[in-house]
């Protein structure tokens, strides 16, 4: 048999796309020169295109009501961006809240039904509560207080653990400050802020209070609450991107941001 | 910065939405649903999968909106969390391999419900025929196939969506296309005795009988 053998259909798509190696595209395109039964199979993956295209053109519009649930589905997290519960990213937070959904036991009802409040928050009583009452859960507090402790720099770099703000361990490092006390940092002073806050994460910075609702968290990163316009607000300090950006405690919204 | 009287952009809504505007992201995802809907049905072949991949991908968007750059277009964005929404639940379900894709049949009629009045019944059944040919590749290639040929976005464009090299998206293009010649078109390859590895079965060798008692699982072999 001296038939030539025909490249694949594969072969004369790549040389089509110009992504077949140097050497085969000149063995490919002499033998489609003169291959009636090759130009074909071009002409047919041509048609392929043209038939995916003409596919899409087509409009496809989202069935009314799959649209309506996902309209639903987008005004639940709004509303509860708005009711300023912190948006870190529940996938990767998975085994924090597990530890934030134990503390919640503990906290009074009261304070649960403060709702607004953020998980960090509750996180942080809950850590406390589970100090002082000691108990049969024991060695979970213990696990839970070593975890709190290990996040308490707020920062979020390693082992999985969410990049979730834990005030407890840092308010203690830091006795004194409390919430009144907040330093009060501007648009001007926030770069300064941010470095000195990147290089000694514990420098009597108050807790972070709140969680930021329209950004994750990034990986590596520090928290703190400050003053603001005269309101208490939350500083995310970027150690990659060396960004500093402020939320709003109250609103959760993006009041300003800042390289450093 | 718009004037309220003026549409707002796809990159001013996205900023709102990160200031606290409680309605911007909707009205960003609803300027975007139609496109974004097409492309999840068509990455995923099946409607209830790209409900569910689209609506994570949208909400991990409105949560993820403050790492937006603005190096990239707020389009392009959308559809690389979508598109990559939906690659996770293919491959998430590949990985549990007990849930097999829904059957075809069960998904003709709402693939085809929403063509236009005056589509032709064939249009849309070939719309149809297209996604379940496109089903048949992995899903890498299906998702090139989609962007380049289907949405009309440049290779490059798709590169960036998928978050891969172009000459990437050629080659998963340039493969999805040769799979699809004999599902979409009416060519058929002469094919060389040499891949000829399957023979189909003489009919005569089905018909021989199966051992008594087994007929209902023919070629199994009593042990």
């Amino acid at each position: 048999m001296t038939e030539p053998v025909h490249p694949s259909l594969e072969e004369l798509a790549e040389l089509h796309e110009g992504v077949l190696d140097a050497g085969r595209q000149l063995e490919v395109s002499a033998h489609l020169a003169s291959c009636d039964e090759c130009a074909s199979a071009t002409a047919a993956l041509s048609e392929v295109g043209t038939v995916l295209t003409a596919a899409g053109s087509v409009p496809m519009p989202i069935p009314a009501e799959r649209a309506a649930s996902l309209q639903d589905a987008l005004r639940r997290v709004s509303a509860e961006r708005a009711a300023g519960v912190p948006s870190l990213d529940e996938q990767r937070d998975r085994p924090q809240r597990r530890r934030t959904a134990a503390a919640r036991v503990r906290v009074p009802r009261w304070v649960s039904a403060a709702g607004a409040a953020a998980a960090v928050v509750l996180a942080c009583y809950g850590g406390i509560s589970l100090l002082h009452r000691g108990g049969p859960d024991q060695s979970s507090s213990a696990e839970s207080s070593a975890s709190g402790g290990r996040v308490a720099a707020a920062r979020g770099d390693s082992s999985g653990a969410a990049p979730s703000p834990s005030p407890r361990s840092l308010a203690s490092a830091t006795p004194g400050k409390s919430a009144g006390e907040l330093q009060t940092v501007t648009a001007k002073t926030l770069a300064a802020y941010a470095a000195e806050l990147g290089s000694h994460p514990a420098s009597g910075a108050a807790p972070p209070s709140c969680g930021p609702a329209a950004a994750d968290l990034p990986h590596r990163s520090r928290a703190a609450t400050i003053r603001w316009k005269g309101s208490p607000a939350l500083v995310v300090v970027d150690l990659t991107r060396h960004r500093a950006t402020v939320y709003s405690c109250s609103s959760a919204a993006r009041l300003f941001s800042t390289g450093y | 910065m718009t004037t309220p009287g003026d549409d707002p952009t796809d990159a001013t809504l996205l900023q709102r939405h990160v200031d606290g505007d409680p309605d911007a992201f909707s009205e960003l995802v609803a300027r975007h649903q139609d496109r974004l809907w097409a492309v999840a049905v068509r990455t995923t072949g099946d409607p209830e999968d790209a409900s569910d991949a689209l609506q994570e991908a949208l909400i991990s968007a409105f949560r993820r909106a403050g790492s937006f750059r603005g190096d990239a277009q707020v389009t392009t964005w959308l559809h690389r969390i979508v598109v990559n929404a939906c690659l996770d639940r293919i491959r998430r379900r590949k990985a549990k391999a007990t849930e097999p894709l829904p059957d075809d049949e069960d998904h003709r009629t709402e693939l085809a419900d929403h063509a236009p009045a005056d589509d032709p019944a064939e249009a849309s059944e070939r719309r149809a025929d297209v996604i379940a040919a496109l089903r048949q590749l992995n899903e890498d290639q299906r998702a090139a196939l989609v962007l380049v040929d289907m949405e009309g976005y440049s290779v490059d464009e798709a590169a960036e969506v998928l978050g891969c090299a172009p000459g990437t998206v050629k080659s998963r293009c340039a493969r999805g296309r040769a799979r699809l010649v004999p599902l979409l078109t009416s060519y058929r390859r002469n094919q060389p005795p040499s891949d000829d590895v399957e023979p189909p079965m003489p009919a005569v060798a089905r018909r021989v009988a199966p051992s008594p008692g087994t007929s209902s699982q023919p070629g199994r072999s009593p042990t």
